[in-house]
């Protein structure tokens, strides 16, 4: 087994962890390495061929793969390791990280760790969608990969579940490459996609969209011949009655994203289950000294800019910690959700704070005309007028460091 | 034409066990599957239970061959290499009335011999498993019991028997039997197979095969059952296998109890429900059945220990769901041995639950019993063990890095959530009764298993069946024939308008 | 002539009546900002996409990813997405290059978005 040292180690090569490779870098860290499980650095950017990235970060309209290749460049330029074709199989609280791959097994002694592991999709199983298990039912970032990446269709007449922004790239896709998109069927009565998302590739090509619907019977012996939908109540519970039966050769389901924590929950890092990942206070920091995270490993976003955004502060952060040997020691202010927020980052803010604080939540539901209210202690600090409100997008605010010297309170008032 | 000393039909726990059983004798093994690969039926869809015998009424075969078989299974997995753990079994009581039932379960298992049942006191019990709930009032423990992975018994039995001699064969659904001259013809559409003895285990569809031959007729009724796994986060929480005590029904007999178990594998499995119904091969989940599961775990989940860490039912760790079908017979007992009217051919039919468990023990006795009343030879070259290596996950770090160093497939990991290497999965793939589908992996290497289901591996797992089968992408399958896991080429003119 | 739209400028979502006479824009109602009521001129108007897809290049199993590097009519789109299908560029591609010229007359080109050389090998594109 090798054994290296750095002072930095990035677990995971998309968007949010060369950000980060980058920004501690250019804040003047040099020991850096990312670890990458692909080939090629990017993460899943790398089969998001469409457009809509780097809007916020570049100011340009670009595909995934470009907007992966533009971080890539920026990482080439300095000197910064990148590892890849190598999984990290464990890492401990004081920062050993196990890796695997290139023909070894390496051991890492980090001065800090970032995690930017991503996020996987929620599968069929989760989901306990009743019937058969044919071939044919897959997730939609497995049909895009298998697509972009390999360039095989997975059907040619198609049912998708869940109107998530890859469902709706997807549905679009499944068309232009001459597949028939029967339905998208959508559980709640809104989208958790992009409007952008929800005219360009649902609306442009006339697929039928169903909310308040669901998928309740998977049916087919070898590869999938029908499903079952029903609308369903407000308890979303599928009403008996409204059942009918679309046959198609293909059910792709966009449900949901969960982070992938598995490292950070084996080595026991404090976990929030409103978002699925690690307990964060302002810098990124868990609850476990040098030890980060940042992108969609933190919390799900809806744009990658914001993931990357995300990447960069961990990066700074990381690199202070570095150059210090350890984290400021003043008092830890809690975060609260209120009424309406889910998935409230950070968990925890530590004083003294030298820059603004990035507040960030998904709206538990979707409200119209509403204000979200935060206070700091008693004291409101911010009272903002939203004409709309949706959890397919992140609500973000940065608060000045001087606003803030009590528990901070986020709740959307209606 | 193809002729065998004795044909096996099926690839479940029974004919496994059975085929093994035949290469201890010098005899030439013929084993017919009508699934795309082994073990596609009720050994698949089950609760990976060893039971104990605490509950089985042991005037009975499943009795008999429920307390013989447990004690096997030491052995049997030492010998086949593989994992298997006596986790104890705790049926516990939450109504006075239950705990009635405890006393007369425990009077049960002291008459079938089964060994160490104990009535435990709620302070014993909360010893044991950490605290319970409130209305929880004591239990009974059976510490014969244990958990083992149905599935991979199976492989590895058919894997030792192939090992000794038996040959196998997929995709061979038995159509007709009949007796011509002392000699057997066992009809499938690919291949018609002549043979002096035939052991009937085929499941749902044992009382076809006997009804071919025999004049005593039997009726196998397909029992559906549902399961639902949850991810191995809950694993550190859950020890021995927990049971609510059965309610016993007015009409005699007993429901089934609900209960939470670890796997070898390490996820959790809670179930399950048993309805019967119509069709011998449909192991699809019905809302019905996992809403049976569903509801009484979240209305109950306060009376199990894991509950002081997960204080309400974690949906969000459920990862799949499954439907077993398990062959019931009408006569609510296993059909083994000879019908009068038609010796050489052994039925071994009926083997519902505790069958995984019995199953080893019923195939020594019935083989024992054709080797003495047929004069077979002994195989002296049988080998009982099976040799495989230590998968990855089970691993040190110094293992991990000896086996990179001996093949560097072992760095390639593909499946993530589950940690499997391509190293292993090539394994899989070129052992000896080897994977030849997406589904045949997961089945063999647990590739695909965990809590993404496949979502990021099974493009590599395609791939590499592809390149391993020399075959195109589009023709690696996901099961049996038909089930093309990539049907199209993209951009294909002619699919465009 | 009336059109209904629904603006994707922002999760609003608003939903705009546009009123047409001649091919001429003479009302937008229902928009909340004045970027919605641009877009609503443009939409009824000229509706305008990027198309990005896939192509395969000659001899290579594996596809390679492709973007207009301007605006395409919508109504061609599909007309473009069945146009990439019949080009087969010959190896190496590398991202930036002009794989169809002026795709269907529109004047906009068809560029490579990612690498892809005579190793096949997609996942070492660069």
């Amino acid at each position: 087994m090798t054994e290296k040292t750095f002072d930095l180690v990035i677990i995971g090569g998309g968007c949010a962890g060369m950000a980060a490779a980058i920004a501690a870098y250019d804040s003047g860290l040099r020991d850096i390495i990312i670890i990458e499980r692909s080939p090629l650095a990017g993460g899943v950017l790398r089969q998001c061929i469409h457009n809509g990235f780097g809007i916020q970060q570049f100011e340009r309209d670009l595909t995934g793969v470009e907007y992966a290749d533009a971080f890539l460049n920026e990482v080439n330029k300095r000197q910064i390791t990148l590892m890849t074709e190598t999984i990290v199989l464990e890492i401990t609280p004081d920062r050993s990280v196990l890796a695997c791959g290139s023909g070894e097994m390496v051991l890492i002694r980090a001065g800090a760790v970032i995690l930017a592991t991503g996020c996987r999709e929620r599968p069929r199983g989760a989901l306990l969608i009743p019937g058969s298990r044919p071939a044919g039912v897959m997730t939609a970032g497995c049909a895009q990969r298998y697509l972009n990446r390999e360039g095989y269709l997975v059907g040619k007449k198609i049912v998708i579940l869940g109107s998530g922004d890859i469902g709706l790239i997807m549905a679009r896709q499944f068309v232009l490459e001459g597949a028939e998109v029967s339905a998208v069927c959508e559980i709640m009565p809104y989208s958790s996609g992009l409007t952008r998302n929800i005219v360009q590739c649902i609306e442009d090509y006339d697929i039928p969209l169903f909310f308040n619907t669901t998928v309740t019977r998977i049916i087919g012996d070898k590869r999938v011949e029908a499903v079952t939908i029903a609308e369903v109540d407000k308890d979303r519970r599928p009403v008996s009655g409204t059942e009918r039966r679309i046959d198609c050769d293909a059910l792709i389901l966009s449900v949901g994203l969960i982070p992938e924590n598995e490292l950070a929950i084996q080595a026991g890092l404090a976990m929030d289950k409103a978002t699925g990942g690690i307990v964060a206070d302002n810098t990124l920091q868990s609850d476990t000294e040098g030890i980060f995270a940042c992108g969609n490993a933190l919390h799900v976003h809806d744009l990658a800019d914001f993931a990357a955004a995300e990447g960069a502060l961990a990066g700074r952060c990381a690199a202070d910690y570095v150059r210090n040997g350890r984290s400021p020691k003043g008092q830890v202010l809690k975060t609260e959700a209120g009424f309406g927020v889910r998935g409230l980052v950070p968990q925890r803010i530590r004083l003294p704070l030298d820059e603004a604080v990035r507040i960030q939540f998904r709206p538990a539901s979707r409200y119209t005309n509403c204000r979200v209210v935060i206070r700091s202690g008693d004291r409101v600090i911010a009272s903002l007028k939203k004409p709309i409100l949706t959890p397919g997008e992140m609500f973000i605010r940065e608060i000045r460091a001087a606003d803030i010297d009590g528990d901070i309170h986020v709740e959307v008032v209606l | 034409m193809t002729d065998f000393d004795v044909i096996v039909i099926g690839t479940g726990i029974s004919g496994a066990c059975i085929a093994r059983e035949l290469t201890r004798w010098r005899l030439s093994v013929g084993v017919l599957e009508k699934g795309y690969d082994l073990c596609c039926g009720a050994t698949k869809g089950n609760s990976a239970t060893v039971h104990s015998g605490h509950d089985a009424d042991h005037n009975t075969l499943k009795g008999k061959y429920n307390v013989l078989g447990n004690a096997m299974y030491d052995q049997l997995c030492r010998e086949l290499s593989v994992p298997f753990r006596r986790n104890g079994t705790i049926i516990f009581a939450a109504s006075p009335a239950e705990e009635t039932e405890l006393v007369r379960l425990k009077a049960n298992a002291d008459k079938g011999g089964v060994p160490g049942v104990r009535i435990l006191t709620r302070a014993e019990m909360d010893a044991m498993e950490g605290t319970w709930g409130s209305d929880v009032r004591g239990g009974l423990y059976a510490p014969t019991g244990g958990v083992v992975c149905p599935y991979t018994l199976t492989f590895a039995l058919c894997e030792n028997a192939a090992r000794n001699g038996a040959e196998f064969f997929t995709n061979r659904e038995v159509t007709d039997i009949r007796r011509e001259g002392g000699r057997f013809i066992v009809t499938t559409p690919a291949e018609t197979y002549r043979c002096r003895y035939v052991f009937n285990c085929a499941g749902t569809h044992a009382d076809d095969m006997n009804n071919f031959v025999s004049r005593h007729k039997i009726t196998i009724i397909p029992r559906k059952g549902s399961h639902i796994i949850l991810d191995k986060r809950l694993d550190p929480y859950v020890r021995a296998t927990l049971v609510q005590t059965p309610s016993p029904l007015p009409g005699g007999g007993h429901t089934k109890g609900q209960g939470i178990q670890p796997t070898m594998d390490r996820t959790v499995i809670i179930g399950c429900e048993a309805r019967d119904v119509a069709d011998k091969d449909d192991m699809a989940t019905t809302p019905e059945g996992l809403d049976d599961v569903l509801s009484y775990f979240r209305k109950n989940w306060h009376l199990f220990p894991i509950s002081r860490f997960y204080p309400s039912f974690p949906q969000d760790l459920v990862i799949g769901a499954f439907a077993g079908i398990r062959p019931h017979p009408t006569t609510d007992d296993y059909i083994l041995g000879e019908p009068e009217d038609c010796p050489g051919f052994f039925n071994m039919a009926g083997i519902e639950s505790p069958g995984i468990t019995a199953a080893p023990a019923i195939a020594a006795d019935l083989v024992g019993l054709a080797a003495a009343r047929y004069g077979f030879e002994p195989n002296e070259a049988f080998d009982p063990i099976r040799r495989v290596r230590k998968p990855f996950r089970d691993m040190s770090a110094d293992e991990r890095a000896a086996a990179i160093a001996e093949d560097p497939d072992y760095a390639t990991i593909i499946c993530r959530c589950e940690q499997i290497t391509k190293a292993e999965i090539l394994e899989a793939i070129r052992r000896p009764l080897g994977a030849r589908s997406v589904n045949s992996v997961k089945m063999r290497v647990r590739a695909g298993m965990g809590r993404c289901q496949g979502g990021f591996c099974s493009p590599e797992v395609v791939r590499i069946l592809s390149e391993e089968l020399g075959i195109p992408m589009t023709e690696v399958l996901q099961s049996g024939s038909g089930s093309n896991v990539l049907p199209y080429e993209a951009g294909i003119e002619e699919g465009l308008s | 002539m009336i059109r209904e739209l629904i603006c994707i400028n922002c999760p609003m979502g608003c939903r705009m009546t546009v009123t047409l006479e001649n091919g001429t824009v003479t009302d937008v109602t229902g928009n909340t900002c004045p970027r919605g009521r641009d877009y609503a001129i443009q939409e009824a108007t000229r509706p305008l996409r990027v198309l990005t897809g896939i192509m395969k290049a000659e001899g290579c199993p594996y596809p390679f990813s492709v973007r207009s590097d301007g605006l395409i009519p919508k109504d061609m789109i599909r007309d473009c997405a069945v146009e990439l299908k019949r080009h087969h560029p010959p190896l190496p591609v590398a991202a930036g290059d002009i794989v169809i010229a002026d795709i269907l007359g529109t004047g906009v080109n068809i560029i490579a978005t990612s690498h892809l050389d005579a190793s096949f090998d997609v996942t070492k594109q660069k």
